[in-house]
């Protein structure tokens, strides 16, 4: 069991930009097993969406500087070849960014990204049914900008769960879905998992959170302050949202 | 009180690949004074379009809208909208201080100190703000026109609890300190107990339902209303959908 472990050793990430440098991530320490889904919870500006950049080594080095060791399946990401990295990220890895509309070419109609980029070969009309989003043959004509932001996000999901990963990587994902549809999603993830597969999410939804979330870890001023069970974290008598 | 905003009837057509696309289909709507109006439904359903056509931004195809306010009367000058993402209301090389006083009176201060927009942010760029700080320098630049109708598109997306419960707090405030009306769009229906007076539920280009919060959040007539509200226990399955 376990075959795709997620491991961050002493994780630091420093932004290195112009002026005044800063920290945003300090010495994070954590594992993060398939088979169960985590969800990163924090306040804005907390860091969840650079530790999850920075796992996957999308950081741009003259913007940010990454110490620490991060593994995917034992293989240190940060000590392979930018070549060896592509290759081994684009056949197990998929990441789900916040902005759904602008991760697409506004210039290629979705069909590009079916049959070009994620390489889909089965379940897309059941996968879309799923979804709530239009039948192939009206979808496959349309170009992203024709969608509705909640469209593209649903597209996006739709695309990363047909092209079969191991890992995936979710950033705000329900931030342009109705409630109804998180509902849906949240079922998704979970069905994700048990395949013993894993899914990291990064939220600010906590009914979402709570929902979907076998462990919770919380990041709070560059540090995970809490790591736990998610029932335990929002079941516990002084509850209080990211305390 | 008086309606200040009264829709009937309002149609909205988009061009498509596909034709024209009918997007608002026979809104009617009324705003009164001082009152805090709700409008929750699915994504896609015509929400963003709606306050885009209230506001003044897209033209209607058909339908009435008229505007019964104090000043201006029959005008959309008072009518405001901060839309969904309030970074693009901002020009990124302007100073604070200079993008409150675009409209040419001094710098409100008492505007800024209920808002919460700390004076040391004055002499920023905002460029160099954070998407909080932002988001109140973008409410205290609508508000320094004294809008008498603010349209709020999604303002709680991508934002922390805490900073929903402020923000929710800074609208009550804005909505009893200076009188004025609210539409908030929100696809978190829940997001609306304690804060608006009405509700409205649309679908599909459509308002399905319209009553007092309360009515709408504990014992709705519509079945779609009630779907909403299941919908936050997360029990939803894709079947559930289909009669909908």
């Amino acid at each position: 069991m376990n075959k795709n472990k997620i491991m961050l050793k002493e994780l630091s990430v420093a932004n290195i930009q112009k002026g005044q440098p800063y920290i945003i991530l300090k010495n994070i320490s954590c594992i993060f097993n398939s088979g169960k889904v985590y969800t990163i919870l924090g306040k804005n500006g907390s860091g969840k969406s650079t530790l999850l950049k920075s796992v996957l080594k999308l950081l741009l080095p003259e913007d940010f500087k990454v110490e620490g060791e991060i593994e995917i399946n034992g293989k240190n990401i940060y000590s392979m070849s930018e070549t060896d990295l592509k290759n081994f990220r684009k056949g197990i890895i998929k990441y789900v960014p916040q902005d759904a509309q602008t991760a697409f070419d506004p210039l290629k109609k979705t069909k590009y990204y079916f049959e070009k980029i994620y390489k889909i070969n089965s379940g897309t009309e059941e996968m879309l049914d799923y979804f709530l989003l239009p039948p192939k043959d009206v979808l496959f004509r349309l170009h992203p900008h024709q969608l509705s932001g909640g469209m593209c996000q649903r597209l996006l999901i739709s695309l990363s769960f047909l092209s079969n990963p191991e890992i995936i990587f979710f950033d705000e994902p329900t931030s342009a879905l109705d409630t109804p549809v998180s509902n849906l999603l949240c079922r998704k993830i979970k069905e994700f998992a048990k395949e013993d597969k894993n899914a990291v999410i990064v939220t600010q939804d906590e009914t979402f959170a709570k929902n979907v979330s076998d462990e919770i870890a919380v990041l709070s001023a560059g540090k995970i302050s809490e790591f736990q069970v998610a029932d335990k974290y929002f079941n516990r008598e002084n509850y209080e949202e990211y305390s | 009180m008086k309606n200040i905003l009264e829709v009937e009837n309002l149609y909205f057509s988009a061009a498509t690949s596909n034709g024209q696309k009918e997007i608002l289909k026979g809104i009617d709507l009324q705003v009164r004074e001082s009152e805090v109006l709700g409008i929750s439904g699915e994504s896609g359903c015509g929400k963003t379009t709606l306050a885009k056509v209230l506001a003044g931004i897209l033209k209607p195809v058909s339908g009435r809208i008229s505007y019964n306010f104090s000043a201006n009367n029959g005008s959309a000058k008072k009518v405001q909208m901060l839309f969904q993402n309030s970074d693009e209301l901002l020009n990124p090389l302007l100073d604070v201080r200079k993008t409150l006083t675009l409209n040419g009176k001094p710098l409100n201060y008492d505007l800024c100190d209920l808002i919460g927009i700390n004076q040391k942010l004055f002499s920023q760029k905002n460029s160099t703000l954070s998407g909080g700080e932002r988001q109140k320098v973008a409410i205290a630049r609508l508000l320094s026109v004294n809008p008498e109708l603010l349209i709020l598109d999604e303002p709680f997306s991508s934002q922390d609890p805490d900073s929903v419960k402020n923000l929710v707090e800074l609208f009550k405030k804005i909505n009893s300190n200076y009188k004025t009306a609210l539409i908030c769009i929100s696809h978190q229906i829940k997001i609306f107990e304690n804060f608006a007076h009405t509700i409205s539920i649309m679908k599909n280009g459509k308002i399905l339902e319209t009553g007092n919060s309360a009515e709408i959040l504990t014992s709705p007539a519509g079945k779609y209303t009630r779907f909403l509200l299941e919908a936050e226990s997360y029990k939803l399955e894709r079947r559930d959908f289909n009669d909908i």
